[in-house]
């Protein structure tokens, strides 16, 4: 798989409650080691707008969902533990 | 439908018990599923659940930031309930130490506020009453905010805005109370009232019009001065129109004038116009104009300031006519006339004075007069201008004999006599000078 294809995120929160935060900060230091330039994160936070929380079916927060390449993944927690985020997102295969 | 309550014979304490115990088990059940990783949950109904450590964080998280916020502030900020109990202060109000000012900042947290205000009734001033009267109606839902600007004595005297808005729309949730130290604005303002007041005086006293209209040409100042020049009272002439009572009957110049500084045309700041005393007598007034505008910038009327010049002018014109007649004189005269000026310096001459001294017409104007009489005349000029008894009584005297001198050099005897004369331009000394070179 080429490494220039965009990876599109949309990452859901509760507000900047403490596990929302550390998945925002994760996600955002996987992106940068990994991704570099190739990658656009949507922030959603459920406390403003739980509509779309519901829309999506995101039952839990915080959610990960990877929109593209296909497919499409959904992680639910901090994600914290590197590799298998990397390996369910498609991306240890093209890690350096 | 009214809803019944599930089961009338149990104890209510025990139900809400119990229903707590179900809570908590529902948050240790939901972290446990999510690993502890997991702020909230949506049901697929869409009603989100935070659970109890993120619900925690969020609420210390607002109340921080409010504190920061509040605590940023320099006014003195408190928070009271629905009957005047001070919740909670900021920074400010903390650090403001003694509460010597009654009604200022100062007092801890759970101290009834209205109750400090009525317990000062009797030291302090009818403010603090105020205050807690304004208080009482932002916390009944009365008023929708109350202010008021009150002094403190000590330590060193100064004001404070106290404002109180409600925590709602209405006061039953309390309000909050600010203290804002406004003693320098106050200070500026005082200075600049004091300021206007002296400028006041300085209008009310001076020997000179001064005079506002508005953009209706209608009076609405005019300084005692005015009055006295014109005879009128003050009753009688605010509030009227000044081209009416002042003007007179064809005065279009100075309504042109004012259509102009309306306007705002620069042309308009001077002018000499005629006014109208109340007995029909005419002062002539120089005037120097200027626009009042509003504080949003538009004109809203003109200011100015009168001299009275109708003395200077009839004095003016009584010199140049005077100055005419020496002119005609001179012109007649048998004799070559030269009018000196204090300088020394030659102000008129006639054609025959020209011709003595061999110049072109009006070449000596201007010129010393020791050019053509180089001794002997420049201190006889300085008796001649002394005291005019002095100089009545030497005029009918004999000439005196000195050396003229023309344009090309040659000096030739002359007669002089000298004479003052009242101008326009001061003292002046009129010398008669005879050629008496024909008599050696």
């Amino acid at each position: 798989m080429s490494r220039r294809v965009m990876f599109k995120f949309r990452l859901y929160v509760a507000g900047d409650a403490p596990n929302s935060a550390q998945a925002r900060a994760n996600l955002d230091e996987i992106c940068r080691s990994y991704l570099p330039d190739w990658h656009d994160i949507e922030i959603v936070d459920v406390l403003r707008e739980p509509k779309r929380a519901l829309d999506d079916r995101v039952l839990m927060t915080p959610t990960l969902v990877k929109l593209s390449p296909s497919p499409s993944r959904r992680i639910v927690g901090t994600l914290s533990q590197t590799e298998p985020v990397l390996q369910a997102l498609g991306l240890e295969a093209s890690a350096a | 439908m009214k809803r019944e309550p599930e089961s009338p014979a149990a104890d209510p304490a025990e139900e809400v018990s119990g229903l707590i115990a179900t809570l908590l088990e529902t948050g240790r059940r939901l972290e446990e599923l999510t690993s502890g990783e997991v702020d909230a949950v949506v049901d697929a109904e869409g009603r989100t659940f935070v659970l109890a450590r993120a619900q925690e964080h969020l609420r210390h998280r607002e109340a921080a930031t409010q504190a920061a916020i509040l605590d940023a502030l320099p006014a003195r900020v408190a928070l009271l309930d629905h009957r005047g109990l001070i919740i909670s202060v900021n920074d400010a109000w903390r650090r403001s130490g003694t509460p010597t000012v009654v009604q200022g900042p100062g007092h801890a947290v759970g101290v009834n506020y209205l109750e400090i205000c009525d317990g000062a009734w009797n030291e302090t001033s009818s403010e603090v009453y105020r205050i807690a009267e304004g208080l009482r109606s932002v916390l009944a839902g009365g008023a929708p905010s109350f202010s008021i600007e009150y002094s403190y004595p000590s330590p060193t005297p100064g004001w404070f805005l106290l404002t109180a808005t409600p925590l709602a729309d209405d006061g039953r949730h309390g309000a909050v109370v600010m203290h804002m130290d406004i003693t320098d604005q106050r200070r500026d303002k005082d200075d600049l009232r004091e300021s206007e007041r002296r400028f006041r005086d300085l209008l009310a006293n001076v020997d000179l019009v001064s005079l506002m209209l508005d953009r209706e040409g209608r009076i609405t100042y005019g300084n005692d001065y005015l009055l006295r020049l014109t005879g009128w009272r003050r009753e009688e002439v605010i509030g009227q129109g000044w081209f009416d009572l002042f003007v007179p009957p064809g005065g279009t110049a100075m309504r042109d004038v004012f259509a102009a500084l309306l306007a705002d045309l620069p042309s308009a700041s001077h002018h000499e116009s005629e006014i109208l005393t109340r007995s029909g007598g005419e002062r002539l007034i120089q005037w120097h104009n200027t626009v009042l505008r509003s504080a949003a910038g538009e004109v809203i009327g003109t200011a100015s300031i009168g001299e009275d010049i109708t003395e200077r002018k009839r004095a003016q014109q009584h010199r140049a006519d005077m100055d005419g007649r020496h002119r005609g004189l001179l012109a007649a005269a048998p004799d070559a006339m030269v009018v000196v000026n204090e300088a020394g310096r030659i102000v008129l001459l006639n054609v025959r004075a020209e011709r003595l001294f061999g110049y072109r017409p009006d070449e000596l104007v201007g010129q010393r007069v020791t050019n053509i009489i180089p001794e002997g005349i420049a201190d006889r000029l300085g008796d001649r201008l002394g005291s005019e008894e002095d100089a009545r009584a030497q005029q009918m005297r004999a000439g005196i004999e000195l050396q003229g001198r023309r344009k090309d050099g040659r000096a030739f005897s002359v007669d002089i006599m000298l004479s003052p004369l009242e101008s326009a331009e001061g003292m002046l000394v009129t010398a008669a000078i005879r050629d008496i070179t024909r008599r050696d």
